[in-house]
């Protein structure tokens, strides 16, 4: 809220083998809030998603987090200095309880590598055993006790949802990017994701956000950036990209749904 | 990011030239005695090229990296071997087509058996399981004939001694070359081969659906191509062009149980070279590494010929995993 | 979640340790003789050889369970340390050490432990650059180098061997000294034995400290998905380098035991086979498992001694080629039907059949 930016790009281009897939794109966001994009399929929302978590570099422009430079970092380091995602196809680890997903969550706050693992250090231990009580504590707010020693990979598709979410979070990230959320969820499922949403922001995490799910997208959004074609049309809050012409022509006033 | 890199490699390749000839020059070579080491390298690179082939086009379909490749190279030099030795009729030469032909068929039919059997069922399995079966084929297969021949080398006279009266291999000499009458057959071979190959994949409708089944699968699937049925044909080919190259070979190295392994490598690494996509680049690594290998160990060490594949493996792997002749892919990840 | 574990795993060393002791107490006071399946009698030879081995495979698991990356070479690093062992002690005088410093009982030991660290520091280099490549690069890079080591053995790093033969080409190395701590030899069998078992119960219980540490929970979920293990922070090129310089250095030490067990070292303990026979015993202990390699060597050794003395009953002639048949399809068959390694395959069929507790995450 307090009006700093947390993540900026200007100018940020991407070409997959001569396609334009983003094209001088700027976005702003602010610390503290829950920024949408939105945009029809192939716009390039995940393309940007992954250009800022450092899954793609961008062909041009410029990309800064709280003033610095990212454009260069791997997905690691934008990790280890809190710039976290979830995936639009849910990436959950095989064979691991919903609690060890979690637990790899926390892996940045520690510090033990593989020497002190391999010997079992006092350190090592020590760690180990704050995370099990942050484990559980993420657990508690994500209503994930219960299941705690399921594989996640067997839950059912809301489960899921929140298990990314709850590993995410473990990271105490300060922007966390949530790649469609929403996607397969029914209405109370969609209006638990919302709240869960709401208070992860008031927690002071910014989030960025790509949803299909509109009234999701109006409901959650302080300000929303659309996209079209690759390029950056339009931003707002959710009421006044509502009204705007070259935003209903290019995505609300077609087919939403996919 | 592109440039540095290649030229990283372009400055690798001086150094490495560099240095053969350094070592060249120690043993006073000229320029016959590289002239010859090329000619020479020409042949085995030819088979490699082959086996390379075998390699891209399982993999373009399949992701898989048969490791039983080299196996397939091994049991058409050995059935042909057994099979020739058995003079089944009078004429030498209709021996060794018999024997042949035989070899192609039932090591085709080994590709296919090992398709439909053994990687049908782990079709959705992650790469390294399959990778691992793959292995665990080829030992069978080494240790099969192992049974079946013993642990001794099977004997293929050169082909020109079934077209000449003379009993050893016919020695040409051009520009002061030696070139051996069985370099010929397997230039005229290999080359034959890989005509016929590219007019199957242009011209031939299975050949296209095997090129749409190679680059995308949901596509092709899409078309009405069944790409499961193209995995078996992809392994059957691999076989069958294996086969050859082992056929073609065996004159030269005596067919033995265990040759599969160090050819299969041979063979892998050059399609590694090549990029492991696309079968022109396959050949053209295949010859490569022919080359390289061969000039290698003739300024250094004969012992240490098999080493070089492994050298130039990692260095491929570490300098220009794309391949040497192929463009750099950016693959969707996410 | 982790304090039950933890109690089993300890439990369960606690236990094989005892199991160890028991053996070479009995074998040495000759209070009985075990005479399984085999149909031959267990000797100090069969278990040092199983306990040499463990270090290995356990090393593999870490990278074929955790990293989701085989290595078709492991038998070229156990023979650099086995080679490095040989050469230092058996060649010391052709390579110029004073014999002050090679005859002396902890220049072994140095080497040993030298020599682990710098195969382990050659697979992370090499790691490091393959493994940026996705897919299973890692496979056919150590295949070529596995076999260019194999070569190297053979052909005397290609040295000429007449100005100074240090691998002793196809004959190999003999004559190299046992393990001594001061002037106490660690030899004969029955000592070896339990350092043999020392060695491979510490690298269990290494393997095992790893996988609770916030580096194995990393290393399990990066052979998954290596896409949210990064968002979650993880060095995923790094973290697999470093565990394949592990299991390379882990296999350097048991090379080093093998060359002081053996006493002699020849390039045929180092083909590509052994590599291939490691690869199948880890896949048999399986994933992240704990007791995957100790459970994997024991098995393929039992197989292995019943083909050699069962064979023989029904067939004529060499059963060599038989073992390489069975194993072959053994590999196949066990990628095909459990390719999370038998041994968790059965752990599976527990856990499933057992109700998740609810509420138990500590």
């Amino acid at each position: 809220m307090s009006g700093r930016v947390s993540l900026e790009a200007s100018g940020v281009s991407k070409v997959f083998g001569g396609i334009r897939a983003l094209d001088n794109v700027d976005v702003r966001v602010d610390e503290g809030e829950i920024h949408g994009l939105i945009g029809p399929n192939g716009a390039g929302k995940t393309t940007f998603f992954n250009i800022i978590t450092g899954f793609y570099r961008s062909d041009g422009g410029t990309l800064t987090f709280q003033g610095e430079d990212i454009s260069q970092s791997t997905p690691a380091e934008l990790a280890q200095r809190g710039i976290t995602r979830t995936f639009q196809n849910l990436q959950l680890f095989e064979e691991m309880t919903v609690a060890e997903h979690v637990m790899v969550g926390y892996h940045r706050h520690g510090t033990a590598g593989f020497v002190a693992g391999l010997l079992g250090t006092r350190h090592a231990r020590q760690e180990h055993r704050r995370a099990v009580e942050m484990v559980d504590a993420t657990l508690e707010r994500f209503d994930l006790l219960g299941i705690a020693d399921a594989f996640a990979t067997e839950l059912p598709l809301g489960h899921q949802r929140r298990v990314e979410l709850a590993r995410a979070m473990a990271l105490q990230p300060k922007i966390l990017l949530l790649d469609e959320p929403a996607s397969g969820l029914n209405a109370v499922e969609a209006a638990e994701l919302m709240e869960l949403i709401r208070s992860i922001r008031s927690g002071g995490t910014t989030v960025m956000l790509v949803e299909h799910d509109m009234p999701v997208m109006m409901g959650l959004a302080d300000t929303i950036t659309v996209f079209d074609f690759g390029i950056s049309i339009a931003r707002g809050t959710p009421a006044e990209v509502r009204e705007m012409p070259q935003v209903i022509a290019a995505y609300l006033g077609e087919e939403t749904d996919d | 990011m592109r440039l540095p890199m290649s030229a990283r490699s372009a400055g690798i390749g001086l150094v490495l030239i560099a240095i053969i000839l350094r070592l060249g020059n120690g043993r006073g070579f000229g320029a016959t005695e590289y002239a010859q080491l090329t000619v020479d390298g020409l042949r085995s690179g030819s088979i490699y090229a082959l086996i390379a082939v075998g390699f891209v086009v399982v993999f373009n379909v399949t992701k898989v990296i048969n490791f039983a490749q080299g196996a397939f190279v091994m049991l058409g030099a050995m059935i042909t071997a057994d099979v020739y030795s058995r003079s089944l009729t009078g004429s030498d030469l209709l021996n060794l087509v018999i024997a042949a032909s035989i070899a192609i068929v039932l090591t085709t039919a080994v590709g296919v058996v090992t398709d439909i059997v053994f990687m049908r069922p782990i079709r959705k399995s992650n790469d390294l399981v399959k990778i691992i079966v793959t292995v665990g084929l080829f030992t069978a297969l080494e240790g099969l004939a192992l049974l079946k021949w013993g642990p001794n080398a099977l004997r293929l006279p050169a082909f020109n001694t079934f077209l000449t009266d003379n009993p050893r291999d016919t020695n040409y000499r051009p520009f002061g070359l030696l070139v051996k009458g069985q370099s010929i057959w397997i230039w005229l071979a290999t080359i034959t081969l890989l005509i016929a190959l590219s007019w199957f994949f242009t011209k031939t409708m299975k050949g296209r659906a095997f090129r749409a089944s190679a680059s995308n699968e949901l596509a092709a699937n899409l078309m009405g191509i069944n790409s499961v049925a193209m995995a078996t044909v992809a392994f059957g080919l691999a076989a069958a062009l294996g086969a050859v190259g082992g056929i073609l070979i065996a004159p030269a190295t005596a067919p033995i149980y265990d040759m599969g392994l160090r050819l299969g490598l041979k063979g892998f690494v050059s399609a590694v070279t090549g990029g492991l996509r696309s079968v022109s680049g396959a050949v053209a690594g295949g010859i490569l590494l022919g080359v390289i290998e061969n000039v290698a160990a003739g300024v250094t060490k004969a012992g240490l010929r098999d080493i070089w594949s492994a050298v130039i493996l990692i260095l491929v792997l570490l300098y220009r995993p794309e391949g040497l002749f192929a463009g750099k892919r950016e693959t969707e990840k996410v | 979640m982790s304090g039950m574990a933890h109690a089993s795993a300890w439990k369960g060393l606690v236990g094989v340790a005892a199991v160890v002791v028991a053996l070479g107490l009995g074998e040495m006071t000759e209070a009985f003789s075990i005479s399984g399946l085999t149909g031959n009698v267990i000797t100090f030879d069969t278990l040092i050889r199983i306990g040499i081995l463990v270090p290995v495979v356990v090393g593999l698991n870490l990278l074929l369970g955790y990293a989701g990356q085989i290595s078709l070479g492991q038998a070229g690093f156990y023979g650099l340390g086995a080679y490095a062992s040989a050469i230092t002690t058996a060649r010391a005088g052709k390579i110029g050490l004073p014999p002050s410093v090679s005859t002396s009982w902890w220049w072994p030991w140095i080497v040993m432990v030298v020599a682990a660290a710098a195969v382990a520091g050659l697979a992370f280099l090499i790691g490091r650059a393959v493994l940026r490549l996705e897919g299973h690069y890692l496979a056919m890079a150590t295949l070529g180098l596995g076999i260019a080591f194999f070569i190297l053995f053979r052909e005397n790093f290609g040295i000429d061997p007449s100005t100074v033969s240090l691998t002793g080409g196809s004959d190999g190395i003999s004559d190299i000294p046992r393990l001594r701590i001061g002037s106490f030899s660690v030899w004969p069998a029955e000592r070896y034995y339990f350092l043999v078992w020392a060695i491979a119960l510490l690298s269990i219980w290494a393997a095992n400290n790893l996988g609770r540490s916030r580096v194995g929970y990393a290393l399990r979920a990066l052979r998954s998905s290596p896409l949210a293990a990064q968002a979650s922070g993880v060095d995923v090129p790094h973290s697999k380098a470093v565990t394949f310089a592990l299991a390379a250095g882990f296999a350097s030490i048991a090379g080093s035991l093998f060359a002081h067990f053996q006493i002699a070292v020849s390039p045929s303990s180092f083909s590509f086979a052994v590599s291939l026979e490691f690869v199948i015993m880890a896949s048999i202990g399986g994933v992240a498992s704990v007791w995957g390699g100790l459970t994997g060597v024991v098995v393929i050794f039992a197989i292995d001694e019943t083909l050699k003395t069962q064979l023989p009953k029904i067939i004529d002639g060499p059963t060599g080629p038989y073992q390489l048949t069975v194993f072959g399809f053994l590999l196949a068959i066990i990628m095909i039907f459990a390719p999370e390694g038998v041994l968790h395959h059965f752990r599976r069929l527990r856990r499933t059949s057992a109700v998740p507790e609810s509420g138990a995450s500590s």
